[in-house]
């Protein structure tokens, strides 16, 4: 048994373990932690293939950032107010299906790749002489990233640009007035010019009202400027 | 030491190939490079600089490209990872026009409806190069990038009525799914690097004339999930889930784009990868084709017999329509291929037209897009009612319309590769397909009591976008139905040497 | 760098989870159960807690955790490229500041969309707003007449 073996197991199980309690778990909170115990897991896999980079990358996005904003997301809508029938309904529907469904996958995916005899062991030999060449794991990869995948690194860039301007339009209310079109009706113009003078008589900002939503606009229908999500003046 | 201190070679990159792509992309950047900087009140002026992005590139890609690309061979560039044929330039000037449309039909609903923001355009380009680099890509992780650019900007453009409970669902569904699907797909293309040993799709064609596979099994699996991937974007059946809920939820004006965006990308990757990267296994995907094309054409065309609202309808419609597309895939042609390009033209001209109308109609807030909504139509609008006539007249395949044209192209393709028994379920699928296409037009002539006395006292307004859409889309469906051979032309040039 | 060379990362993460089992199940054997509700409320950095924790946070937080991952994706791309930055030469270093230039035109919009201003800055925004508001209506009266628009 040679170390990568050991390793494969090893990380092989707890990646299975943890991915079953994401499932089965009844606390979202505890479904997240068991998730990091498979991305983690994950990366120790790609550790026994030497993938290094991978590895840390693994980490890095997934179980430093990609869990935390599912925690956010826990958080934000608020793990109490989880009607727990909703859940038991959802189960009780899909389970047996999804479990026929897994069960098949699985089946058809163990039955096709045993059917075949892969060479392994031999094909890692090329990547292990181009690391060897290049003189480590991130440079073989710097190397090819920049040279034969330029295209696609650049244009991942068009990715990100899309996903947050995508993620920004649909998540903040501007409903302001710097020429979005999207602007103050006249009602709510006079409200706010109402609610602005008589803050002004009583006196200075009150720094508390920054993270309460909710008392801006009396009316939740209306999208009054939420706080917070106001942003820096046009004009200055 | 020395290897390790020796400059890295610039890599070779010939930008020429992907002009119009960089138009695209420079335009949509410059757009959020703008509303970094100040944003417009007049979100026209955006539009107008879009619809010269698209324009530009179109024109780029027609008058510098395609001249160069129709002699069927292809120029591989940025190391292999795009390839600038006949193919990909005939998609990407379609995509532009697609784009335009798009353009012209969201700048006044935009407005209308109070949601107007810059970005949407933004998007646009950025899922309009998306479709351009899929079918460009020469390369499968290129494939999934494109596809998930295109896929990231849809899903952002079916919410972005983000008030309205119906579009929200939109979005969230088509988010969750297509995120699954796109790790499906990916799944897939690990499987097939893991049996070949190349993402590249010339290189695989290359491995399959080399090496005779004892078992086939790890690729066949990679190339059927890549297939599962593709066959969600272009939504046929059993991977159609998503499309009524989507179709029905989303602006119209991104319906009119998605659904011909969409499946131009998804066709565009299919093509390249089967045709041209797995031709050797030819045997294996053609049943898949088959039963999808199958599926797709019955189940799409029941399903719309049976709808009450005018857009899940259409969802259901534009299903049996991939099937149709789907059918020259399955005919494993040059024909059939170039036959599925041209439906795919005319399919982007019909159904911005048709979006066009039905969002027309649907007024403010798209209210009325029931079938009750569309009764004693042609009383009220008659104009609308026409121009919607025509243009399901059109997508029923009717003679003397372009979808006349395109079905028979398609099954002609299919007659080629001796494929009878698709062109019989088409047919019969056709013939359903008309049922309930008329179940809206008797409806829209009805006069009876039951008629909506409340739309008729005002008219439906047609803004000038809408209006240089339904001329545009109105024409070009006349023309290609009656003299088809310039485009057939084109898309015959267009297909792969086979 | 071989294998081995990440044998302490092992060490480390076995030691993590022994001080963590061991330190968790020595204090479920030895303390002593006798449990208040004052020992069992929240603990707010000493200071009582005056009301409960708010059910629903602002979007803003999850905006900012989503473009966070963005640009620790950007910065995963930058590492390779620092490691190779001299064999690279000037055509590694143009790749990059395309790369970074685009995504940098998103943190632009970003920063304009105002997704960072946290500062409790409510009520002088809406002062801002209003004479904003104020103008553009006084300009659009000037200026009505001009052109119908489009119904609202």
């Amino acid at each position: 048994m040679s170390g990568e073996w050991i390793l494969y197991i090893v990380f092989g199980a707890t990646a299975l373990v943890s991915a079953i309690g994401v499932v089965f778990l009844a606390n979202p909170i505890h479904s997240a932690l068991s998730l990091i115990g498979a991305l983690a897991s994950v990366a120790g896999l790609f550790l026994a293939q030497e993938a290094f980079f991978l590895s840390v990358v693994q980490i890095i996005v997934y179980t430093g950032a990609v869990v935390v904003l599912f925690l956010f997301v826990i958080m934000l809508l608020g793990i109490d107010s989880a009607d727990p029938r909703e859940e038991q309904l959802l189960r009780r529907q899909w389970f047996p299906w999804a479990f026929l469904g897994g069960v098949i996958g699985v089946g058809g995916l163990v039955l096709t790749i045993t059917g075949i005899d892969l060479p392994f062991g031999v094909s890692g030999t090329d990547t292990a002489d181009a690391v060897n060449e290049a003189g480590g794991n991130v440079q073989a990869l710097s190397e090819r990233l920049f040279t034969d995948w330029l295209l696609p690194f650049e244009l991942t860039s068009i990715l990100v640009v899309a996903a947050i301007v995508g993620g920004v339009v649909l998540a903040k209310r501007t409903k302001d007035l710097r020429g979005s079109g999207m602007g103050l009706t006249p009602d709510l113009a006079e409200r706010i010019s109402e609610e602005v003078e008589a803050d002004a008589a009583e006196g200075e900002l009150d720094p508390e009202d920054a993270f309460e939503a909710d008392d801006v606009d009396p009316d939740p229908d209306s999208d009054a400027v939420l706080v917070g999500e106001t942003s820096e003046n046009g004009e200055g | 030491m020395s290897v390790l201190a020796q400059a890295i070679p610039a890599p070779q990159t010939d930008y020429t190939t992907i002009i119009p792509e960089l138009i695209v992309l420079g335009t949509g950047l410059l757009i959020v490079l703008m509303l970094a900087i100040r944003r417009f009140s007049n979100i026209g002026w955006y539009a107008l600089i879009a619809a010269l992005g698209f324009a530009a590139a179109g024109i780029v890609a027609y008058v510098d490209l395609w001249p160069e690309v129709t002699d069927g061979a292809a120029t591989y560039a940025f190391s292999g990872m795009v390839a600038a044929d006949g193919f990909s330039t005939f998609v990407v000037i379609l995509s532009c026009v697609a784009g335009v449309l798009a353009v012209l039909l969201a700048n006044s609903y935009l407005k209308r409806e109070g949601l107007d923001k810059a970005e949407y355009f933004a998007l646009l380009l950025f899922s309009a190069a998306g479709v351009q680099f899929m079918a460009m890509a020469n390369n499968l992780v290129m494939v999934f990038l494109a596809l998930e650019i295109l896929s990231v900007c849809l899903y952002v453009l079916s919410a972005w009525n983000r008030d309205k409970f119906a579009s929200q669902e939109a979005g969230m569904k088509y988010l969750l799914l297509g995120a699954y699907t796109s790790a499906i797909m990916l799944f897939g293309i690990s499987f097939l690097y893991g049996g070949t040993g190349t993402l590249n799709i010339a290189a695989l064609a290359q491995f399959f004339a080399r090496n005779v596979l004892e078992n086939q099994g790890l690729v066949f699996l990679g190339m059927a999930l890549v297939v599962v991937g593709l066959a969600f974007k272009i939504a046929a059946v059993p991977f159609h889930m998503w499309a009524p809920d989507v179709y029905q939820g989303a602006p119209a004006p991104v319906v009119g784009y998605m659904a011909a965006a969409a499946k131009i990308a998804a066709f565009a990757a299919l093509f390249r990868i089967l045709f041209l990267g797995l031709s050797a296994m030819e045997v294996d995907w053609k049943p898949l084709l088959w039963g999808l094309a199958i599926l797709s054409m019955i189940v799409g065309s029941l399903l719309a017999l049976v709808q009450s609202d005018v857009k899940r309808m259409m969802a259901y419609s534009s299903i049996s329509h991939a099937g149709f597309i789907a059918i020259g895939v399955a005919a494993a042609s040059a024909e059939g291929m170039s036959g599925a390009l041209f439906y795919l033209v005319t399919y982007t001209f019909m159904i911005a037209g048709a979006f066009a109308v039905i969002d027309c109609i649907g007024r403010k807030d798209e209210q009325y897009t029931k079938y009750e909504d569309y009764r004693g139509l042609f009383a009220r609008e008659p104009l609308l009612a026409a121009i919607l006539t025509f243009f399901l007249f059109a997508l029923a395949g009717i003679p003397g319309t372009s979808g006349f044209v395109a079905k028979f192209v398609v099954f002609e393709g299919a007659a080629e590769g001796g494929q009878w028994a698709l062109i019989g379920i088409g047919t019969v699928a056709a013939v359903i397909a008309l049922f309930f296409y008329l179940r809206l037009i008797v409806l829209m002539y009805m006069q009876d009591s039951t008629e909506r006395p409340d739309l008729a006292e005002t008219r439906a307004r047609v803004a000038a976008g809408p209006a240089v859409v339904l001329a545009v889309t109105v024409a070009a469906t006349v023309l290609l139905g009656i003299l088809p051979q310039g485009l057939l032309d084109m898309a015959g040039q267009a297909v792969f040497a086979l | 760098m071989e294998l081995h060379d990440y044998l302490p990362i092992l060490v480390l993460l076995v030691v993590a989870l022994l001080f963590g089992t061991v330190s968790r199940g020595l204090s479920a054997l030895l303390h002593p159960r006798d449990p208040t509700p004052e020992k069992l409320d929240p603990y707010e950095c000493g200071i009582v807690p005056e009301r409960d924790n708010p059910e629903r946070f602002p979007v803003q937080f999850y905006l900012v955790a989503m473009i966070f991952i963005a640009f620790d994706i950007e910065v995963i791309f930058l590492y390779p490229w620092a490691v190779l930055v001299r064999r690279l030469g000037v055509f590694g270093l143009v790749e990059m500041a395309v790369f970074v230039a685009i995504v940098f035109v998103a943190y632009g919009y970003i920063r304009r969309e105002g997704v960072f201003d946290w500062a409790p800055r409510k009520k002088l925004d809406r002062t801002l707003l209003l004479q904003r508001y104020r103008r553009e209506a006084e300009a659009a009266r000037v200026a009505s007449g001009a052109s119908e628009t489009e119904a609202a």
